[in-house]
């Protein structure tokens, strides 16, 4: 992928998010898409974050 | 002391059926004749409820839900749900909380990013395209060193593909065992 799609596309990305954040139902889908984000990243790190948190090495 | 005067009863009720008709309008007043119960019983005749000010699927007045794939929910009703659920904190709040612990918690090649940066910083770490464990304290170029910077700096040519393209270079190993004892270059020259 080249500099300029990457930059496009998530220019893209970005701006369809500010255009749904601006309504009333996409602003809390959204809101809520972006803690299901954190969810799901704790959760796929759960292992190395245990162990990070633990003090021990990565698994 | 001792109860109040009538009059006196009589102003503070006054008072609050103003106020309460001020906020609130006029007080309800039953139906003075039969033919104005009559109208008034067939006014407020149960029936399915209106829905105020329709919407795109539901336009003012409807009152079947349209045939959608989830029956007995009507449109509004599940918009007014979604519009119901409490957003505290706002955007702002669920995206901060998703970039630190990205930057700062989850930890890429054995460091965190914020830890990365402060080695590259530091000059104690290097930013490569082709960390090796010869070079341990490197991090690895990600798509901003890859592709992008790639995009915009100007290429060296790549001698190695000039002279021949099948050429594979070298490892350490090969090195130690038979060095070259010419250029592959000045080869193809003479």
């Amino acid at each position: 992928m080249s500099g300029f799609a990457f930059i496009v596309k998530w220019a893209m990305l970005v701006l369809l998010l500010i255009v749904l954040a601006k309504n009333e139902i996409g602003n809390r889908l959204i809101y809520y898409f972006l803690w299901l984000s954190v969810l799901i990243l704790l959760v796929t790190h759960a292992s190395e974050l245990t162990a990070a948190f633990q003090g021990k090495e990565t698994p | 002391m001792g109860q109040a005067a009538p009059t006196q009863k009589m102003d503070a009720l006054e008072t609050l059926q103003r106020y309460s008709e001020s906020h609130a309008g006029p007080a309800h007043q039953g139906p003075t004749t039969e033919a104005e119960a009559k109208a008034q019983q067939t006014k407020e005749a149960p029936g399915p409820a209106k829905i105020p000010g329709g919407s795109i699927l539901a336009p003012e007045g409807a009152t079947e839900p349209p045939e959608l794939g989830v029956k007995n929910i009507h449109p509004e009703q599940a918009r007014s749900f979604v519009l119901r659920l409490p957003t505290p904190g706002s955007i702002i709040f669920p995206l901060l909380v998703l970039v630190v612990i990205w930057i700062f918690v989850i930890a890429d090649n054995t460091k965190t990013r914020a830890a990365w940066l402060w080695e590259v910083l530091s000059g104690n770490a290097t930013v490569s395209n082709n960390p090796t464990a010869a070079t341990p304290n490197t991090v690895a170029g990600g798509v901003a060193d890859t592709a992008l910077l790639n995009s915009f700096t100007p290429k060296p040519p790549n001698v190695t593909e000039l002279v021949d393209p099948t050429f594979v270079p070298p490892t350490m190993a090969t090195v130690k065992v038979a060095p070259p004892p010419f250029s592959i270059a000045a080869t193809r020259d003479s």
